[in-house]
């Protein structure tokens, strides 16, 4: 379906050019979000750092000590 | 429940949205780092209302708006780099976030808002934002093969509604070569059956043996580019096609493909 409607004159390139609505926008970014997850599958599947994990800890600790003192 | 157990599980997926939203892996760690240390310290809390997986991603986008401007385009050197993490940069910070936390991250427009801490109509409006300054970076010229000439018109409207040029519509292999030749195409799309019984594969075929340049086929005989040519296109569409299938294909041909011509 082809709408031209709202043509955007400050883009550089405005021939017979039409923006997408929302609903194009999102399903043509789908199709390039599924490529972008097998590209970044590498950094989803490698161990996290080690100082992330001490990070939460140390949190959950502070949580844990303060839970004690106002008890 | 403790911190680790809530957010332990998904820390991969914001180093993965770090890293897409900096363009490196050391930079989007150390955002990562600065929200997880924000954590520690007590400075900022999880907010969990909507899920832990959503207060950690709001957490970590306070964190790193705090430390870019909003012109900020990541770590791009200004140079227009054709791979596809230095084209997700080169879109403006808040559009890009609203990207990848829908398209990559799978959040909702719900979900993606309250990360944001934007309303979903702003929501909205970025990821139009997003998707127009994606396809304005990826403007190009485009040959159409093929000899149906509604067909053609059809694809020719399709095309230029999405900003590109086309450079020629070759009806025949001998056609599309030559305009191929004489005008140098960012984007080929073809048909498979030509108007003198040659064939869109072959001159696919001739045209990659001079130049490379991402191509889709779009074809009422989908099975013949299936059984054992020597071509192996990532990008098939069969006929009749939907339009939105068309640029959705276009679309990802071009920001994938290593060497699309950018038209300035």
């Amino acid at each position: 379906m082809m709408t031209d409607r709202d043509n955007d004159e400050n883009a550089p390139n405005a021939r017979s050019k039409s923006s997408p609505n929302a609903g194009e926008a999102k399903q043509r970014q789908r199709v390039l979000g599924e490529r972008l997850r097998e590209m970044f599958e590498d950094v989803v599947n490698e161990p996290i750092p080690d100082d992330f994990l001490k990070l939460l800890e140390q949190a959950d600790e502070k949580a844990a000590n303060t839970d004690d003192k106002s008890e | 429940m403790s911190l680790v157990e809530d957010l332990g599980p998904h820390l991969p997926y914001l180093r993965r949205y770090a890293r897409a939203l900096t363009g490196a892996q050391k930079s989007g760690d150390a955002y990562v780092r600065a929200a997880l240390e924000a954590i520690a310290a007590g400075s900022q809390a999880v907010e969990s209302s909507m899920g832990p997986r959503v207060g950690l991603y709001r957490l970590f986008h306070v964190i790193w708006s705090s430390a870019t401007s909003p012109n900020d385009r990541g770590d791009d050197d200004g140079s227009q780099s054709p791979d596809p993490e230095a084209r997700i940069r080169r879109i403006p910070p808040l559009s890009r976030q609203s990207f990848l936390l829908t398209a990559v991250e799978g959040f909702s427009n719900a979900e993606a808002a309250a990360v944001m801490d934007v309303s979903e109509d702003e929501l909205a409006k970025l990821i139009v934002a997003a998707q127009r300054e994606i396809e304005d970076e990826l403007a190009t010229e485009v040959l159409i093969i093929e000899d149906e000439p509604i067909i053609a018109v059809d694809i020719e409207h399709l095309v230029k509604s999405m900003g590109h040029d086309v450079t020629a519509i070759a009806a025949t292999r001998t056609e599309a070569v030559t305009a191929a030749r004489s005008r140098r195409p960012g984007l080929v799309l073809a048909d498979i059956q030509l108007a003198d019984g040659s064939s869109g594969i072959d001159a696919v075929a001739d045209i990659l043996d001079e130049f490379d340049v991402p191509v889709i086929f779009i074809t009422a005989y989908p099975e013949r580019l299936l059984t054992g040519e020597r071509l192996e296109p990532a990008f098939l569409i069969s006929k009749p096609f939907l339009p939105d299938m068309v640029k959705a294909a276009i679309g990802q041909a071009l920001f994938f493909h290593p060497r699309a011509a950018h038209v300035a």
